[in-house]
């Protein structure tokens, strides 16, 4: 048990922490979110095939963690007061350099249907094939929101510049 | 309607004509050449001269093909440019990442030589690098560059630094000059 814990947390916990992070927008959410993911994991029956399998399920599983505590009545009374969504890119430590903080945080500030194939996509590297199983949606589907994704990272970015320039 | 309309309506053309009298010839004549090169075991390839020809004159607008397994974006070719086979690499094995949102594509590229280099000194068991292999490993010519596009296209670039001006606007050619330089 113990070392099955162990072994989870080194190989996926600041990934699915990232995730986490860029749906809840606050770190001690994420934790929680991610902590979650694992209990569940160990606890639940799951027919996991391979290590491909058991990561593609604990990213779905930490995804809809997040989306039911987004959805609960008590978060959306609650505002998270230590960390602010505009700062919230500096919070995702990704494990490479990016050079554009502005673009990751429109993308965090994208409505989740796009956020997350988005973020996946190109922040987590991971191929369309890969996201329609861990989003279990359709190929199109994600190709799909990932056209309208960008437009919409783009008229942010653009609204973002008109609201600096004096 | 007049009769000489009609008549000219029932006679054939002279251009069908001229196709009915040699077409036939030369279908005949090209069939033949073509299961004759194939009971050789030879493949339609053209010839390397024939084909510089065609890729000079490859339009300037961005069209798709496919050579191979990788997808070959026209435009992005230059002599210092050449098509690859895709790896499908992850951010943890490339030396270098671009991520552009806006644009709809992830970069991700590799210097070759580090790569070949420990490969063979593996083979030959060698622990220390003489002075010209260094200097060699040092010039770094070649980046292995993977274009990952948000319709579902993974296009895969290989690229020779030496080739490469160093004020290049190409996005692959400059793309290859700063993983040589991040490292």
């Amino acid at each position: 048990m113990e070392q099955e814990w162990s072994y989870l947390a080194e190989e996926y916990r600041a990934m699915l922490y990232r995730i986490a992070f860029s749906n809840m927008k606050n770190r001690a959410d994420a934790e929680d979110a991610v902590q979650e993911a694992f209990l569940r994991y160990m606890k639940e029956e799951k027919p996991i095939r391979n290590k491909e399998h058991e990561k593609a399920w604990l990213i779905r599983t930490t995804i809809h963690i997040c989306l039911d505590i987004l959805k609960s009545g008590w978060y959306q009374r609650t505002v998270p007061w230590d960390e602010s969504s505009m700062s919230a890119a500096k919070n995702i430590y990704l494990p490479y350099q990016i050079r554009d903080d502005l673009t990751l945080e429109a993308v965090l500030r994208l409505p989740t249907h796009y956020r997350n194939p988005i973020y996946l996509f190109y922040y987590e590297d991971y191929s369309i094939h890969e996201i329609a199983g861990i989003l279990n949606e359709k190929e199109g589907t994600i190709k799909t929101r990932l056209r309208r994704g960008r437009e919409e990272v783009k008229k942010l970015l653009t609204e973002e510049s008109t609201e600096r320039r004096p | 309607m007049s009769i000489q309309e009609v008549r000219g309506a029932k006679e054939t053309p002279a251009y069908q004509k001229k196709e009915k009298a040699g077409g036939g010839e030369e279908f005949q004549k090209s069939l033949l050449q073509n299961l004759r090169s194939r009971e050789r075991g030879e493949e339609t390839a053209a010839d390397p001269a024939q084909e510089e020809n065609r890729a000079k004159e490859l339009p300037k607008t961005p069209g798709i093909g496919v050579t191979g397994s990788a997808r070959v974006n026209a435009a992005m070719l230059t002599e210092a440019v050449q098509t690859a086979k895709v790896r499908h690499m992850r951010y943890e094995e490339s030396d270098h990442i671009e991520i552009a949102v806006t644009r709809g594509y992830t970069l991700k590229g590799k210097r070759l030589d580090d790569a070949e280099n420990f490969a063979r000194e593996q083979a030959e068991n060698m622990t220390h690098m003489s002075e010209d292999k260094e200097a060699n490993r040092q010039r770094g010519s070649r980046v292995y560059v993977e274009v990952k596009y948000d319709d579902g296209r993974t296009e895969a670039y290989r690229v020779n630094i030496e080739q490469v001006s160093r004020d290049t606007t190409h996005i692959i050619e400059r793309f290859a000059l700063e993983t040589v330089q991040e490292m």
